[in-house]
């Protein structure tokens, strides 16, 4: 029988969630996201490659209300997957492990994803 | 997996070769997406209002067809490697972990397949 009383590994709802443990989850939420996109993606270059009709229908779903929050969704979740990727590409290098560098390049990627997705906007 | 057939697959290189491997694939095409993503974004920023013969323009055009099927190669071969990741955390059976992970690889491989083709049928002028 397992002894039910026997103390147990913190769980992830004990800690007071610090910057680097939400950007860590948010790295593969975006990911998963962008997998979405990506079926998106494909079915938007299809609709290119047969016809204008088709397209009009694909456009018409990403110009709606859905579509622009999607695009909206999708496009943050790729700024931040590419900011976010850059500080694991960092990383990769052995250096910017510090507790100091570790919060410092956090809120440096968030900032960044944030004014990369206004601007594309912006721009767009 | 016993620790000694775990030792075994480890002295022949067999794990850390595919575990290395995997590592260096996702860091590569991570680098390639870098490129080919911003490349991305930035035409559509170009192509402004998304008009459909602008946008047919913009596709059959060689460069940017062999730059958008790159894209979409290195973007499907990520997005695998990185699913499977996160199938192979959280899927703890056996069995639906590799029953998952094929299926991953095979939507994949078909989503890369479609563009393959649509991108082809684009740049012979096959889309109207």
């Amino acid at each position: 029988m397992v002894n039910r009383s026997r103390p147990l590994s913190p769980h992830l709802t004990i800690y007071r969630w610090p910057i680097t443990m939400i950007l860590s989850i948010m790295h593969r939420a975006t990911g998963i996201a962008l997998s979405f996109g990506f079926v998106i993606f494909t079915i938007w270059i299809g609709s290119i490659s047969m016809g204008s009709s088709s397209y009009e229908l694909s456009f018409l779903f990403l110009d709606s209300a859905i579509g622009q929050a999607l695009l909206w969704l999708w496009s943050f979740a790729f700024f931040f997957h590419l900011c976010n990727g850059i500080r694991h590409l960092y990383w990769d290098t052995g250096r910017g492990f510090s507790k100091n560098s570790v919060e410092c390049s956090a809120y440096t990627a968030i900032i960044f994803s944030v004014v990369f997705t206004i601007t594309f906007w912006w721009i767009v | 997996m016993t620790l000694k057939s775990l030792i075994n697959l480890t002295s022949k290189g067999v794990l850390l070769k595919k575990a290395s491997g995997h590592w260096w694939a996702q860091r590569i095409t991570a680098i390639m997406l870098l490129l080919f993503g911003s490349w991305f974004l930035v035409s559509l920023c170009t192509l402004q209002d998304l008009q459909y013969l602008a946008v047919l323009h913009w596709a059959s055009q060689p460069l940017n067809s062999f730059m958008l099927f790159l894209f979409s190669l290195s973007l499907g071969y990520h997005s695998t490697l990185g699913l499977e990741i996160i199938t192979e955390d959280y899927i703890h059976k056996p069995n639906k972990r590799k029953i998952l992970i094929s299926l991953i690889e095979k939507f994949h491989l078909i989503l890369v397949l479609i563009i393959g083709i649509s991108l082809l049928r684009i740049l012979l002028g096959d889309a109207q």
